[in-house]
């Protein structure tokens, strides 16, 4: 029984490590903990969505538009899985165009949402106007910032690219940073059907 | 001695070759699925928008058939986008008890204001 | 038996000194220990806290402090004693042992590990801050709505908000790390059953943090938008219902106290087996009602809502759920008792701090049996009954785990014993001092002494009991000076008893390696046949069952007892091909920069310029911290 087996295995030498499972186990980790993050805000919503202090309430949305950025980010998802197949199949190339044109089309739900946000402040709903108004904009502000984030982290990978230094093995991988992305359209699948649709 | 040596070399060798043929074995969608997927999620999403103008699906008809659509597309994206439904046990046990403990827990929260 | 202390030889490299090698180790081992001691100072602050709360309580109507300061001291205290002292001892033995006891070399995050560790300190030192920034938070440590909406000009309970933020942020990221760790990095044959109690309860409690620390993270992100940007979740006026902070604090406060005291029983399951030289009775049960009384942890929050209002079918739900718990609770205490049944046993301290544990947490849990039930918890509610009984629960049950757990290791640390005489005086000082303190308190609290509250009036009956509790908190005082005494006289100033490997001729893995451990942990990663296996490679069994000493094994793990220090350097690298991840600066540097955002948030607006250079010295560390490679090429 020689020593190096057990050390690929066990992980004591950095080269033989494998790294995949223990870095996937904690973004399933950290992916598994988010549910209850969104869960509460999800929660709070639905108590108090019909609580508006007289100021406005559903009645503000627009369904279409609404519809076309989350349509949008649902596609994101597309581009994301291409990207990471591209990774697999180690064409730098065609993971650096996927990586873009996920985060591009990450900016363009983002400038909806920003765009949807200004319409309602004019429209007189804000976070201070009723607990209806605090509980949407935390919601779709906290998952708003979480997209923010993923598009920071594709652009940083991409930029990576360029100089070869996007790893399977170190630091934020492809497929990490796709599951974080992928996590973050199902949260919107919830928070589309939960709080547009249903109160239409 | 050696018998033992054997033992430990099985037991070494399935530990690393479990990882590996977790690896190379999986089950991955080819680009083209992929795209058939993104399609079919994109028709759940036309006839989920479609059904709050929908008169006859008002009330809790209506609501069902959102939850139900807005599930199918959940689990499509998790089970083949992230890859879920061919990962280990332990990716969805962790997956599953953050959500259906998540569920559980707010699902008590709401029946105790009675706004659910 | 074992190799003496004066066998070893300590080797350290040059980069493993100094303060600068304490502030850039990702050693798992030197971050437990940097717990363990900002977790003993914490406390003593604590304590203190508590002191002076007991001393203006000592008789009826004194002004030894104000409403005010008494508001802030009970507050620091609880939240100091919760979040700044037990969370961070348990994970100090986390730290320092889940991986040996696995036969890892560390954890799955080294950098992560240390991050959780600074940000952990500068959360605390944040807070404490507070004292001299206009006064402490004084909401109580679960910080109620409306109570806790209510803007100050002076004290600011936003220093509590963002602290506790910022303490939960390094908690899940320290769980996240040992749950990968446990899952990925168990040595050959080290099956999920074969591993220690203790490493099962730091798994367990691992999960329950990282699915309860959300919900009371969007409490307080809602309760610092309540106070700083005119939200209005915990509003009445609008609309809003401050019931619902209850409910998203207690989602995470009930599993929080399984967290807290989960990791003391899994050091009674390893103290018992060792003094009493009998293997744990019933180790599965022992696992599986642990991880049961973690998942119905998660059904029980709103027993602390029991006078809220609820309406009947919510609080008989959530009190039968109650009542369950004490189902496991009951299987590891009857498991205890087994492993001490027919055991040859030997009580020294860390025995005895172990089996007062038990006793002291079966009156606690009996008082809580009391709570489960709804009509009595409604006499009990905001009494000083619910004091007795969590204290019962944590100070003689977690906290004397605790202590046990530092008398039984601190040898493996330190490579010296404690001295058993003063272990003794503290142990007996501690036991009669905590009973005097808290065991009146069930009386005061069925009197209908209410808690919370900084004075009380003559003619009421309650002076006595609290005078003598007052002096029972004395004591305890006295009790642990004691206690500091002896580390100091072990290990600072090198008196104790030299410690070799195995002093206590124990089972689990750690005592197969040095006191203390080489960096690396194990010179060969050890292949594991069964459970306590360094037990059964100890001794067999004859026809009678009888342990019998087999000849000491040569090589491997057994007789490792050469240190051979670096940090990673590589020192001994040329030999044993053992790469461990080298120092780094960036967890620091972005737990710093973390804390600073914070404290810009806790004073907005101008706080922005904070918030802003914190974060961009958060985003630095992360960056680099992603960039650079876990072992440093030299």
């Amino acid at each position: 029984m020689t020593d190096a087996a057990i050390e690929a295995a066990q992980g004591g030498h950095e080269e033989h490590h494998d790294v995949k499972p223990v870095r996937k186990t904690a973004m399933w980790v950290f992916l598994g903990s988010e549910f209850v993050f969104f869960g509460a805000m999800i929660a709070t919503f639905l108590l108090y969505r019909n609580t508006t202090n007289g100021g406005p309430g559903t009645e503000l949305f627009d369904i279409p538009f609404t519809s076309a950025s989350s349509f949008v980010l649902l596609m994101s998802s597309l581009t994301m899985v291409l990207a990471h197949n591209a990774f697999e199949n180690k064409d730098m190339r065609q993971t650096r165009v996927w990586l873009i044109a996920t985060a591009l089309l990450g900016s363009t739900f983002l400038a909806g949402q920003i765009f949807e946000f200004t319409e309602f402040i004019h429209q007189g709903l804000t976070l201070p106007t009723s607990p209806f108004g605090s509980s949407f904009y935390m919601l779709t502000g906290f998952h708003g910032i979480h997209v923010a984030v993923g598009v920071m982290l594709l652009s940083a990978m991409a930029i990576l690219s360029f100089s070869g230094r996007l790893y399977d093995d170190r630091g934020l991988n492809v497929e990490l940073i796709g599951l974080y992305w992928h996590f973050v359209d199902i949260i919107w699948i919830v928070i589309f059907t939960v709080v547009y649709l249903m109160q239409a | 001695m050696t018998t033992e040596t054997t033992e430990v070399e099985e037991l070494v060798d399935s530990a690393a070759h479990d990882d590996h043929h977790d690896e190379e074995h999986l089950d991955h969608p080819t680009p083209k699925q992929y795209w058939l997927i993104a399609l079919a999620l994109a028709v759940l999403t036309g006839i989920e928008i479609a059904v709050p103008s929908i008169d006859a699906l008002d009330g809790p008809v209506g609501v069902s058939l959102l939850f139900i659509l807005g599930g199918i597309k959940f689990g499509m994206v998790v089970a083949l986008f992230m890859h879920l439904k061919f990962e280990k046990p332990l990716y969805k046990m962790l997956f599953l008890v953050g959500l259906a403990g998540a569920l559980a827990m707010f699902i008590v929260v709401l029946l105790t204001f009675q706004a659910i | 038996m074992t190799t003496t202390a004066a066998d070893q030889q300590i080797i350290r490299s040059p980069g493993s000194r100094g303060v600068w090698a304490w502030i850039t180790t990702v050693d798992h081992k030197r971050i437990g220990l940097l717990y363990a001691v900002t977790a003993a100072t914490f406390f003593f602050i604590g304590g203190l806290e508590a002191l002076l709360v007991r001393t203006q309580l000592f008789g009826p109507d004194l002004e030894v402090l104000s409403a005010a300061a008494y508001n802030q001291l009970f507050t620091m205290h609880g939240l100091t004693m919760v979040f700044l002292v037990v969370m961070p001892i348990a994970a100090a033995f986390t730290n320092y042992f889940l991986p040996i006891m696995i036969g890892a070399r560390d954890v799955a995050f080294p950098r992560l590990n240390a991050f959780s560790y600074w940000l952990f300190l500068f959360s605390g030192l944040l807070i404490y801050s507070s004292f001299m920034l206009g006064g402490a938070p004084d909401g109580a440590w679960v910080g109620y709505a409306p109570l806790s909406t209510q803007l100050t000009e002076v004290v600011r309970m936003d220093f509590w908000t963002i602290g506790l933020s910022l303490l939960g942020v390094s908690s899940i990221a320290a769980s996240a790390n040992f749950i990968a760790t446990a899952f990925t990095m168990r040595a050959p044959g080290m099956t999920l059953l074969r591993m220690p109690v203790f490493a099962w309860m730091s798994l367990v409690v691992a999960f329950l943090l990282i699915f309860s620390l959300p919900s009371v993270a969007i409490g307080l992100f809602q309760l610092f938008l309540d106070r700083n940007f005119g939200a209005l979740f915990y509003a009445a006026a609008a609309g809003g219902d401050p019931l619902l902070w209850q409910h998203l604090f207690w989602i995470f406060g009930h599993p929080e106290v399984y967290v807290l005291v989960l990791p003391a029983m899994g050091i009674v399951s390893e103290v018992l087996p060792t003094f009493a030289r009998k293997p744990l009775f019933g180790y599965p049960f022992v696992v599986f009602a642990g991880a049961a009384i973690g998942f119905v942890g998660f059904g029980v929050w709103s027993h602390h809502m029991f006078t809220s209002g609820m309406g009947p079918l919510a609080e008989a739900g959530f009190g039968v759920a109650t009542m369950i718990i004490a189902v496991p609770t009951g299987v590891k205490i009857f498991n205890w008792i087994g492993t001490l049944w027919g055991g040859k046993i030997k009580f020294n301290t860390p025995m005895l701090f172990s089996v007062a544990f038990i006793a002291m947490f079966t009156i606690g849990g009996l008082s809580g049996v009391t709570h489960a039930v709804v009509p009595s918890d409604t006499q009990q509610h905001d009494t000083y009954y619910v004091v007795a009984h969590f204290h019962y629960v944590l100070f003689g049950g977690a906290v004397f785990g605790y202590v046990s757990g530092v008398y039984y290791w601190f040898p493996k640390w330190t490579g010296r014993m404690l001295n058993e005489t003063l272990g003794k005086i503290h142990f007996w000082l501690a036991l009669i001092g905590f009973n005097l303190t808290f065991g009146p308190m069930h009386i005061l609290g069925l009197n209908g002494m209410p808690r919370r509250t900084y004075r009380y009036p003559e003619g009421l009956g309650w002076a006595n009991w609290n005078a003598v509790a007052t002096v029972g908190a004395y004591i305890i005082l006295v009790s642990f000076l004691f206690f500091a005494w002896n580390i100091v006289r072990s290990h600072f100033l090198a008196k104790g008893e030299r410690a070799g490997n195995d002093p206590w001729d124990g089972r689990t893995l750690e005592w197969t390696i040095s006191s203390p451990p080489p960096v690396h942990n194990f010179d060969e990663t050890p292949v594991v046949h069964a459970l306590d296996d360094f037990w059964h490679q100890k001794y067999a069994e004859d026809e009678e069952g009888r342990a019998v000493r087999m000849p000491a094994v040569t090589g491997g793990a057994l007789t490792v007892d050469k240190k051979t220090g670096g940090e990673g350097e590589g020192e001994d690298g040329e030999h044993l091909e053992i790469h461990m991840p080298s120092p780094s600066y960036y967890p620091v540097l972005a737990s710093f920069g973390t804390a600073v955002l914070g404290a810009g948030l806790i004073y907005l607006p101008w706080g922005f310029f904070a918030v802003g250079i914190g974060g961009v010295l958060m985003l630095w560390g992360l960056f680099g911290w992603s960039l650079e490679p876990v072992t440093k090429e030299h």
